[in-house]
């Protein structure tokens, strides 16, 4: 099936801007589209003050800048794709300013979180936005040093500026599978588990130290000794790490660090999804990737079996009414506000997370409000096997039989068995994956005929 | 006349003015119907004696459209500097509406014509200066002419077009990749070509000459042109980029006034992953530290980042800036920068930060604790996991459909004892899987075509197909195509899986190789359990028989009852009489084609050894070098590749050094090639339950030395499953290391390296990579890569306590008052 694209179109005031004068740096955010606490808002604007550690800080925003034109796997016969980045998306949650972005190739997502420590400091709202990353700023950013402070401001007052200044339009085209990927990884982040935790001086030399060269197969990496190591050998305690070179972007801000912390989802021995995670001062980096640097997150499915249940969706629209963009989703005031139990509010936040409509903080150990500023209802309905299952189903293509099931697609009839270790199928999909990236589109809508029956 | 005829006459006559004249002169009627004629000369070959710069401007004139003006490039060649003036002239003249649009097409295809008619129609003003990043890394090949018979300086071209100098020049310099075709141009310019024996070295061509000559003219901003030199290197470009900056601003010599004005900015240089840059701001404020317009703190406050770098050379020359500075500015405090330092990976680095905060009198930083030492009792190996035969003909369609996308030996081995025994029955999916086997395509050296293979040789009807080949040949499908050699290890694996399809082509049989355990290894009671149901109508194979006898420990073997049918198999009784071979390492010499180095592969023979049996490829071979060559090349260019040598690995469970002598041609392999196809064979290894023998040892340095970090990774892994079960033998392993490195067959620092790691992983490697060093300083004396090895072993040996012996070379460096990386580590091992 061909992927959609979707042209994304950025609306801000001006440019950002970065100048600097008066011993200082001030940096201009320019804001388009999304929402905030009163609703959905073109320019929103949500902080004025100083940015503490500006020479880190700076070096963060580019490091997520960068993840956005960045390509870490370029699928074979894709010769030169012309790389128009998304702009990264900045939410505000009160006490921090979280800035996000996700690679072209859909593996890579990067966050960097200037937590309370760093704000000094006016929150002037809640909220989600994109915010201009125009090459001039960021050539400006790299020039921030570590001497003069950093005044940020994101977004203005666009009714002054409106005034005096055209509007500015970028048109970025947004594969789906792009649009996709963004709002899955929050549901693969959510299934990781602390693995372990080095000191800065061991995780210089560990980036420092890996090969820039080497195949795109998954590698594991461990601790040894104080610091760590790579092992081609899946282990349970290793976190996965396939395409070396996708752990490059931490490398411009180890010079900040104080540790790196990894996160394992559970382990599978064709890899798994890993987030790395650098502390700084009063901030931190968050890199999760994807399973194999082949496979992006949109193609993962793992939300796949909680869309196709419709009490979670449900449920999901009475959780959603209950969020405020908070920097931490408290699950048990949501059940008990709610009156779902803890079970179904956190299958809501991950159907939530699958729409873009929440993210995962693994540090917190918990979800954040933050609504992407796509097409929710799109990103919702973006799933092509689970589409693809519904139609099946609604031709009559699914034969139940005992515990197998007989789901004629196309010219072929597919086997669903229903075992012990899960369905199995007999379609390409289930014998290359084994379920490992959801469900087939055959398995799903056995289950879907099955609920119904 | 027709049309046609009459511009064939115009554009043949070769005058340009008439020419012009005529195609500035066609009406749309006309345009129409000359159009496609004219593109075709460009598209399908011409056959007629027009110019090809005229074809090209006949195609511009009569487009209706973009996609079929920006054809005019087809070919590069042949167009003219007057060419890009009348298409120009002839676009300026029709104005079409698709104009904006074509210019942003042409950039887009890139080409240096496609930048010469965009830069020509900008510059007539029809359309405004396109923002397309190609406008102006364009320039780089589209301004300079390089025709080898009128060079000339590449200013006097620059001046041919005045608005391009300043403004357009600066943000070409601004501009994401032009760093590498800059450096490119330049480096073309200035060097001589073979193919080219006339033509001398053209300085004045270069980009960097001419924009030191516009800056010297006072026509470009010198000013300006060093910031954006300087701010290249600060931009998240790839190093690939950055290299062409750093020898323009040498070329512009800033003088100190310019660099004190821009401190701040070479300040953060200082910052940059990029080593020449850092080099480069060093060196400038080093001339500044006198300077009464210095700022030290920005320096300091930058230091942090340089000093925390792993190289040695930008930290050491860092250090000396900043002794430099201490005694320039007396009372700057750069104690606590130094100690950064203090931490770097390598010991003279830290001695050199020891040294300056001992002259400053500052406290040293405290040390990290030494890793600790204990040595460790090698760990039985857990028992692996066991092996499920499939349960009925439905499982084994599914195994056969997982085959279909990856080969996992496992199930491979699980899909033969299926096939064998199940030849007579019929999955329920029978339709699907015969239509999956049908439709899939694999090349001859992919090991899926098994998978293939193996399900049509089970499903076809008999009656319909009664013989049949039912080939598995694997080898490789490059030109030109050739089956494994039979006595190759692939050879072998090709030959075992055909002998299945046509076994199940006669129907079932006795299946024996299936592994009870995930680790490949048979137990002999099953396989005697097996071997009692062997009747006339349930017959066994020969090479299955000598392959499930490899699976069973060697020291089992002889308890199992061989059939009367296979008592005179030579294969059979090798592979129970599991003798020990006698390993005689030699080097094969093979050069592909003739444009190709020569290779040394480095082979493994049993003097004993014997081929042209069933289960030759298999054992030990007496004549490796004889195909050494062929199997080189070997799915050379399959991805799959690796999972063929799995196959491979789970055939010699027990027998690791006959593995790894079969693998040596791929592990060699694997030292050029960015991705490893040996890493299963080294798993196999890995698993060993018995000491590494030379070839074993072998293999694992080649695996140690492999391009692929990831091969790199299975060969540490490798060393410290066997230390750390109690295996492995580290004097083996050093005396094949040396034997590899004075053959100069493998990168020394790889090894090195790899070993530290395996050092660094586990306490119990310690002793046997000791022992390994201990044979390899015997080969490291005048060589480049000695420092390493001698500084791990110096590490080793006082984090153990045990001594080393070095040889005089290193002695006598040792005692002498060198202070290089070598004579230190020389010197601790003296100590």
């Amino acid at each position: 099936m061909a992927a959609t694209t979707d042209e994304q179109t950025y609306s801000y005031v001006r440019p950002s801007e970065l100048t600097f004068g008066d011993g200082r740096a001030d940096l201009m955010l320019a804001t388009s589209g999304g929402r905030t606490a009163a609703g959905p808002a073109a320019h929103p604007v949500f902080f004025d003050g100083f940015l503490g550690h500006p020479e880190q800080a700076a070096a963060a925003l580019l490091a997520v800048a960068k993840v956005a034109r960045t390509r870490f796997y370029m699928p074979p016969g894709m010769v030169a794709a012309i790389l128009r980045a998304a702009d990264p998306v900045v939410t505000s949650n009160g006490d921090r300013l979280r800035f996000e972005s996700f690679s072209a190739c859909c593996g890579v997502y990067a966050r960097y979180d200037a937590l309370p420590g760093s704000l000094d400091g006016t929150v002037l709202d809640t909220g989600t936005t994109n915010v201009d990353f125009n090459p001039p700023m960021r050539d400006a950013l790299a020039r921030i040093g570590g001497l003069e402070p950093l005044h940020l401001q994101v977004g203005e007052d666009v009714v002054v500026r409106t005034l005096d200044a055209e509007v500015t339009e970028k048109k970025v085209p947004l594969p789906e599978r792009w649009l996709k990927g963004f709002a899955e990884v929050q549901l693969a982040s959510a299934t990781v588990a602390p693995a372990f935790e080095v000191a800065a001086s061991e995780a210089r030399r560990f980036i420092r130290s890996m090969p820039s060269s080497g195949s795109r197969k998954p590698v594991w990496v461990v601790p040894a000794g104080r610091g760590l190591r790579i092992t081609t050998r899946p282990t349970p305690d290793a976190v996965s790490l396939s395409g070396l070179d996708r752990l490059k972007p931490l490398e411009p801000l180890l010079r900040f660090a104080r540790s790196l912390r990894a996160y394992a989802a559970p382990h599978d021995s064709q890899g798994a999804t890993g987030v790395w995670e650098l502390e700084l001062d009063d901030a931190r980096l968050v890199l999760a990737l994807s399973p194999e640097s082949s496979r992006g997150f949109s193609g993962e499915g793992g939300v796949l079996w909680d869309l196709a249940d419709e009490q979670s969706s449900d449920d999901a629209d009475l959780i959603s009414a209950l969020l405020a963009f908070e920097p931490r989703i408290d699950i048990d005031r949501l059940s008990t506000e709610s009156g779902l139990s803890t079970e179904r509010v956190t299958r809501a936040l991950g159907r939530l997370g699958a729409a873009g409509r929440v993210g995962y903080d693994a540090a917190e150990a918990a979800y954040f409000h933050r609504e992407l500023p796509y097409d929710a209802e799109r990103l919702a309905t973006m799933h092509p096997r689970l589409r693809d299952a519904t139609a099946l189903v609604e031709a009559g293509a699914v034969r139940l039989d005992g515990d197998a099931a007989y789901v004629r697609s196309g010219d072929t009839e597919h086997v669903v068995r229903r075992t012990v270790e899960g369905d199995r199928c007999t379609c390409p999909w289930y014998a290359k994956h084994k379920g490992a990236r959801g469900p087939c589109k055959h398995v799903l809508a056995a289950d879907l005929v099955r609920r119904g029956s | 006349m027709t049309d046609f005829d009459a511009a064939l006459a115009v554009l043949e006559s070769g005058s340009r003015d008439e020419g012009n004249t005529f195609l500035a002169g066609l009406t749309p009627q006309q345009r129409k119907a000359l159009g496609p004629k004219f593109r075709r000369w460009l598209t399908h070959g011409s056959t007629v004696r027009v110019p090809r710069d005229r074809e090209s401007l006949a195609v511009i004139a009569t487009a209706d459209g973009l996609r079929q003006a920006r054809l005019f490039a087809t070919h590069g060649w042949g167009l003219t500097e007057e060419f890009v003036e009348d298409a120009v002239q002839i676009l300026g003249d029709r104005s079409p509406a698709w104009l904006p649009d074509f210019v942003e097409s042409i950039l887009t295809e890139e080409g240096s014509w496609n930048w010469r008619v965009a830069r020509g129609i900008v510059r007539a003003g029809l359309v405004p200066q396109p923002d397309h990043p190609e406008y102006f890394r364009g320039t780089v090949r589209g301004v300079p002419d390089y025709n080898v018979q009128k060079r000339r300086p590449l200013v006097e071209q620059i001046r041919l077009d005045p608005g391009l100098v300043d403004d357009h020049l600066l943000t070409m310099l601004s501009t994401a990749g032009v760093g590498r075709l800059l450096a490119f141009h330049d480096s073309y310019m200035e060097r001589r070509h073979s193919h080219l024996p006339d033509l001398a070295e053209f300085p004045a061509g270069t980009w960097r000459i001419a924009l030191v000559t516009l800056v010297q003219e006072g026509c470009m901003d010198r000013g300006r042109l060093i910031d954006t030199v300087l701010a290249a290197p600060l931009r998240d470009w790839a190093a690939a980029d950055l290299g062409w900056y750093v020898g323009m601003h040498d070329a512009l010599e800033p003088t100190l006034d310019e660099i004190a004005e821009r401190q701040g900015t070479y300040a953060r240089l200082l910052t940059v992953e990029h080593g020449p840059s850092v080099k480069t701001a060093q060196r400038e404020l080093v001339r500044l530290l006198s300077d009464k317009r210095f700022e030290p703190d920005l320096i300091l406050a930058a230091s942090r980042a340089t000093l925390g770098r792993a190289d040695k050379a930008s930290v050491s020359s860092h250090l000396r800036l900043l002794e430099k500075l201490a005694k320039a500015h007396p009372n700057v405090s750069i104690a606590d920068t130094v100690r950064i330092a203090s931490g770097h990976p390598r010991a003279d680095v830290r001695d050199q930060a020891a040294k300056i905060l001992e002259r400053l009198g500052a406290q040293a930083a405290p040390t990290a604790e030494p890793q600790q030492f204990a040595p460790l009792q090698p760990e039985s190996r857990p028992q692996a996991g066991s092996v499920q035969p499939v349960g009925s003909a439905d499982e084994l369609a599914e195994v056969l459909l997982g085959l279909f996308e990856e080969v996992n030996p496992l199930e491979m081995e699980r899909a033969i004892d299926g096939l064998l025994r199940l030849a007579d029955d019929r999955p329920s999916t029978s339709g699907l899987l015969s239509a999956r086997a049908a439709a899939a395509e694999f090349y001859l050296d992919d090991p899926r075509i098994a998978a293939r293979v193996l399900t049509l040789a089970w499903l076809t009807p008999r009656k319909r197909v009664r013989d049949g080949d039912w080939p598995i040949l694997l080898g490789h499908t490059i030109f030109p195509a050739e089956a494994a050699a039979p006595q190759t290890l692939v050879g072998a694996i090709g030959r075992r899986l055909t002998g299945i399809a046509h076994a199940v082509r006669e129907g079932s049989h006795t299946s024996l190789a299936l592994p009870t355990r995930t680790d490949f290894t048979l137990d002999a009671n099953e396989l005697n359990r097996r071997l009692s149901d062997v009747s006339r109508s349930r017959p066994i194979l020969e090479l299955e028989l000598a392959i499930a006898l490899l699976r069973v420990s060697a020291s089992a073997r002889s308890d199992v009852a061989i059939p009367r049918s296979m008592r005179k198999s030579a294969a059979v009784a090798l592979s129970q009489q599991g003798k020990q071979p006698k390993w005689l390492r030699q080097i094969a010499s093979y050069q592909r084609v003739n444009w190709e180095p020569e290779r040394r592969i480095p082979t493994f023979l049993d003097e004993e050894g014997s081929e042209g049996h069933a289960a030759a490829g298999i054992l030990a071979r007496s004549k490796p070098g004889a195909t050494v060559g062929p199997e080189a090349a070997y799915g050379e260019y399959e991805s799959h590749f690796e999972q063929t040598l799995g196959l491979g690995a789970a055939l010699l469970p027990h027998d690791h050094d006959v593995l790894a002598a079969h693998a040596h041609p791929y592990l060699h392999r694997d030292l050029r090639k960015d991705r490893a196809c040996s890493v299963q064979v080294i798993d196999a290894i890995a698993r060993a339950r018995t000491a590494n023998g030379p070839p074993a040892s072998s293999a694992l340095v080649l695996a140690l030395a492999a391009k692929d970090a990831r091969g790199r990774t299975a060969a540490q892994d490798a060393v410290l499953d066997l230390a750390r079960h109690g295996v492995l033998d580290g004097k083996e392993l050093g005396h094949q290391a040396a034997l590899l490195l004075t053959d100069d067959i493998v990168v020394g620092q790889r090894i090195s390296s790899g070993l530290g790691e395996c050092a660094r992983a586990s306490d119990a490697a310690v002793l046997p990579i000791l022992d390994a060093l201990q044979e390899l300083v015997t080969v490291l004396p005048g060589r480049r890569d000695a420092g390493a090895f001698l500084e791990l072993a110096a590490d080793l040996a006082e984090r153990t306590g045990r001594a080393i012996d070095v040889p005089h070379e290193f002695r006598a460096l040792g005692e002498g008052k060198a202070t290089s990386m070598l004579a230190k580590a020389a010197r601790r091992l003296l100590t």
